[in-house]
Parts: C-alpha cells; structure tokens; sequence
C-alpha cells in the first residue's frame, strides 16, 4: 500500500446519493461545547486533586507543627533540668575527685596514726620534727588503687641537734616501728641533711628523712 | 475512528430515520463476512400537526444522547429539481448554477440549503477548480431555517447528528438499489408524500430521469376529505383517513382526483418526451395506515404499486436481525429509507 491508496482510504469516498445537510457550524459548536464540557471536567479533577494535595500538605503542616511545638515545649521545659543535672553531674565528678583524692590520701597500707604515735614516743631528744608529710602515688581521676598495693612516701623534716650520727642509728629504729614493719622488706629509709644551715652558731643541723614504700 | 473499527473488524452505528408520521431507530453493526446485524429496532408514531417542533417528546426523550448517529430527516420545505445543463452553463461552472436555480426554480441559495447533484451518478457536485458538471444535474435542498431547526431540536436531546440526510434522496436511492438488482429496467413514478406537498420525479435505470412540480400533499387531503365527509377538524380527519378510509372508495377517489389529475399530467409528458412507459408507481412517507393512498393512486393511474420482495434485498445485503418477527417489521416500505440509508453507509 503506498502513501497515495492509504490518503485514499483515510478520506472515504463520497457516497452516491446521500447528502449531509448538517448546519456544520451547530455541530462545531456542539463539539465544541463537547470539548468545553470535557476540559471543565479534566480543570474540576485537576482543582479537586490540587486542593486535596493543598489540604494534605496544609494538615500535615499542622502536624509537623504542632509536633515540632510539642518537642519544643518538651525542650524548653527540659533544658533548665538538663543543665541542672550537668551542674549535678559536674559537681559529682569534683565530688568524686576529691573522694578519690582523699581516699588515696588517707587509705594507707599503714595506719598513719599508730605510725606518728610511734614516731613521737621513740623520738630521741636530740631530734626535733617540724613536719611529716605523708603522700601517696596515685591518680586522682582513677578509681582508689588497692591499699595493700599503694606506694607511699613519708617526708619527715626536723632538726637534730648535736652529732648527726645520730640519725643512722634513728634510721633504723624508724624501720623497726610496728607500724611498718610489716613492709620492711619493700620499705627504704634515708636522710639528707641541709648543709646550709642558715645559723651555723646553733649546734643544730636540719635533716630529711625519707621513708619510701613501693608495692 | 471509523477506519479504526475497520481495522478491528466491526464497525457500530446508530440510525435515526425521522419521518412526518413516524420515527425508525436501529443500531446497525457490521460484522465479518460484510453482515449487517440489525438491533435495537424501534418504531414510533410521530405527530405531522405539531407547530415550531419536528418531533414528538417521547421520541426525542428516545433519541436521547445518541451521539455520531446518522440522522434522515423530512424537512417540510424540502424539494427536487432536475435540470438538463446547456454548455453555455457548464461552462461557467458550478457558479453557473446559481442564475439557473433564482430564475428556473425560484430558489434562493440565502434562505435555502442545495445541494447539486449528478442525476445519472449521483455523485454530489462540489465547488472546486477542476469540477466538470454534468449534463444532467439534480438540486435537492430545504430551507436552511428548518434543517437548523431539526438540528438543533435534535441536539438539545444531545443527539448529534453524524450525518443528516433527506429521506427522500435516501429512499430514492433504496428503490434504484432495489431496481437495479432485481433488473426492473422501467421507470419508476416515485412520489414523495408529504405534509405540506408531495414531490414527483421518476426513475429509471439507477439514475432520476425526470423531477416535476409538487402536488396535493396531507393537509390538502386532509382538508378535501373534511369537505367531503363533514367531519369537525384537521385532527379528527386525519384520524379518519388512517383508520376508516379503506372502507369509503368514493371518497378515496374524490380526494386523490386533483392529485392524480396532476399526476397524470406528469406521466403522459414523461411518456411523450421519452418514450417510456411508467411501470411502477411508489409513493413514500407512507405509514401502513396510509397504505391505500398508493393502492389507490396506482388503480387511478392504472400503475402497478411496485412490491418489494424484502427477502431477496435484505439477503443481497447480508442483513441480519434478532428475531423473524424483526424481519418481518423492516420488510415494509416505511423502512426502505431507513434500510437504504444503512446500505449506502456501509457499502
């Protein structure tokens, strides 16, 4: 079929003896009213899905909203007790320092009273303390350590008055207490005197003694 | 669409054949194996009296939103002329066709819708370049006031006319069609009656071979027989004349006597100029009650009414229906119109 017999069947052939008196112009008008009627139809479907989609969107904007006013509200109701809690927590976590700092201070694998109460009964006459420092190594922000296992260090600072020899012998006598004898073997004890006495017309000679515990 | 139905194998369309007196409706599908299975037949009486309508409310409340369905409608004014073209005509075109309508016809192409026909092919005559006319031609029309009055009545039922033919052309081409198969060679007197007048024209051998001046039409009867039978009213007369004429011979023939004086004023002048003798007589727009007006006409004018064998045309067209009683309903000359409507829309 080429393009000429297709053009000739599109157009039918005029029938013979029938006439179409149609008024075209009616007709026109008719479909076009036809036309009219068909895209109204297609511009109400169209309205109606558009306000429905406008009012989906609308309502779930409302939603949205009232939640995101409920989350704000729950924020703003919240956020005075979370800060409060911070405050909690960071004066807790102080708290907790100052615990362990203590705890490690005062829980000693010896008892740092019965010590000083020893310390100061065998004290000879010639020996003056002026400070005992006890100190132990440890962390602050780490749990408390094992007390058995907890390095210490006692610094005694005096002055010995006379012969300084004296000290040696008080050296030992130190690692006799009963209050660390039971760590003895681990314990260590040595003296620094302070050559530069400021006074050197007092027979008198300041003194450190160190008395070491590693676990 | 159609050429798509086409493809697909079968094609549906409605038909809506509007008489003065009655309406026809079918729906016509062209199955495979070109058969024509007809459905949906009806017929309903329509009133000729109505003013400013054309057709009944039951009907249109019938015809309703029947889109694209082909309408044949009787418009009152409508009318046939034959003219035989002098080259002088033809050779002015289809513009030559105008001066000869104003002063052959009186017909005015401002107030009138015309359309030119071939009357040996039937061929409608178009205005183009190249359009050779005919020496025959054939000018059927109406007033164009009234086709847009039957449109319009008819598109306010929503009923949108594909087409909207005349029954006359159409049942003229059905009588031809029938003619032309089973080979009736003479000439045919075909009256087309109707309310106002009746038009008059002859065929022969598939073609109109001559078309003459109206004649007496149903108010002229109905106005003749209350004259002659003293009855009160148009209404009442035209009631008689559909239930108790066939019983008054005398009257018959004293009401139709102006009509048939005319007629054969038509027959002897065909007779004379061509030759031939009328054979047949038809007479359409006829509902069964009217039947005996062609009975009657025919004994006048000693013309055999022609008799149609439905069978043989209906089996020519491979024309099916639902039921016998349905073919029995559309073998009779009020479908003949409506039949070859059908026919020459799916030739």
């Amino acid at each position: 079929m080429n393009f000429r017999s297709l053009k000739l069947y599109l157009v039918s052939k005029p029938h013979p003896w029938e006439v179409d008196f149609r008024d075209k112009s009616i007709v026109a008008n008719s479909q076009l009213s036809s036309i009219k009627i068909y895209v109204l139809a297609a511009l109400g479907i169209l309205t109606v899905i558009l306000i429905g989609v406008s009012l989906f969107t609308e309502l779930d904007h409302k939603r949205q909203t009232n939640r995101f006013n409920e989350i704000k509200t729950f924020l703003d109701k919240n956020t005075a007790l979370h800060q409060q809690m911070m405050q909690h927590n960071k004066d807790f976590v102080e708290t907790r320092n100052m615990v362990h700092t203590l705890l490690n201070a005062y829980a000693l694998p010896i008892d740092l009273s019965e010590f000083l109460l020893e310390l100061c009964k065998g004290k000879p006459h010639e020996i003056r303390f002026n400070t005992v420092i006890a100190s132990c190594q440890s962390d602050p922000n780490t749990k408390v350590v094992d007390v058995a296992n907890k390095s210490f260090n006692i610094q005694i600072y005096g002055i010995v008055k006379g012969d300084v020899a004296i000290l040696e012998s008080y050296k030992t006598q130190l690692l006799q207490l009963k209050a660390i004898n039971t760590l003895k073997n681990n314990c260590k004890c040595f003296y620094n005197l302070e050559k530069n006495n400021a006074d050197q017309q007092v027979d008198e000679t300041r003194f450190q003694i160190n008395l070491q515990y590693n676990a | 669409m159609d050429v798509l139905s086409s493809l697909l194998g079968s094609q549906k369309q409605k038909f809506i054949y509007a008489s003065e007196i009655s309406c026809l409706l079918a729906t016509v599908t062209k199955e495979k194996k070109s058969t024509l299975s007809l459905s949906n037949l009806e017929e309903l009486t329509n009133n000729p009296f109505k003013e400013n309508a054309y057709l009944d409310a039951p009907i249109l409340k019938t015809i309703t939103k029947s889109k694209n369905a082909i309408c044949v409608v009787a418009p009152l004014s409508r009318f046939i002329y034959k003219a035989k073209l002098e080259t002088k005509t033809k050779s002015k075109g289809i513009q030559g066709l105008i001066p000869l309508l104003k002063e052959r016809f009186n017909a005015d192409l401002k107030t009138n819708q015309i359309a030119a026909i071939d009357a040996f092919t039937g061929i409608e005559i178009k205005d183009s370049a190249n359009t050779v006319l005919p020496d025959h031609v054939c000018f059927i029309g109406t007033q164009k006031q009234e086709i847009k009055m039957i449109q319009n009545e008819l598109m306010d039922c929503q009923c949108i006319p594909k087409k909207l033919l005349l029954t006359t052309l159409t049942t003229a081409k059905g009588i031809m069609d029938y003619a032309k198969l089973v080979k009736v060679t003479q000439p045919v007197l075909f009256i087309d009656f109707s309310v106002n007048q009746s038009l008059v024209f002859v065929l022969c051998n598939n073609h109109i071979e001559a078309a003459y001046p109206p004649v007496h039409g149903l108010k002229s009867l109905i106005s003749l027989t209350r004259k002659a039978c003293s009855l009160p009213d148009d209404v009442s007369t035209y009631k008689y004349l559909l239930q108790s004429m066939t019983e008054d011979t005398q009257a018959m023939e004293t009401i139709t006597q102006r009509m048939c004086a005319d007629i054969k004023s038509y027959i002897d002048f065909f007779e004379v100029q061509t030759s031939l003798p009328i054979e047949f007589l038809f007479i359409n727009g006829l509902s069964p009650q009217l039947a005996w007006l062609m009975q009657c006409i025919g004994k006048v004018l000693e013309i055999k009414p022609l008799q149609m064998d439905f069978n043989t045309w209906l089996q020519a067209h491979k024309v099916t229906t639902q039921s016998n009683e349905k073919t029995t309903q559309i073998s009779q000359p009020l479908w003949i119109g409506m039949l070859s409507a059908i026919f020459n829309h799916f030739r």
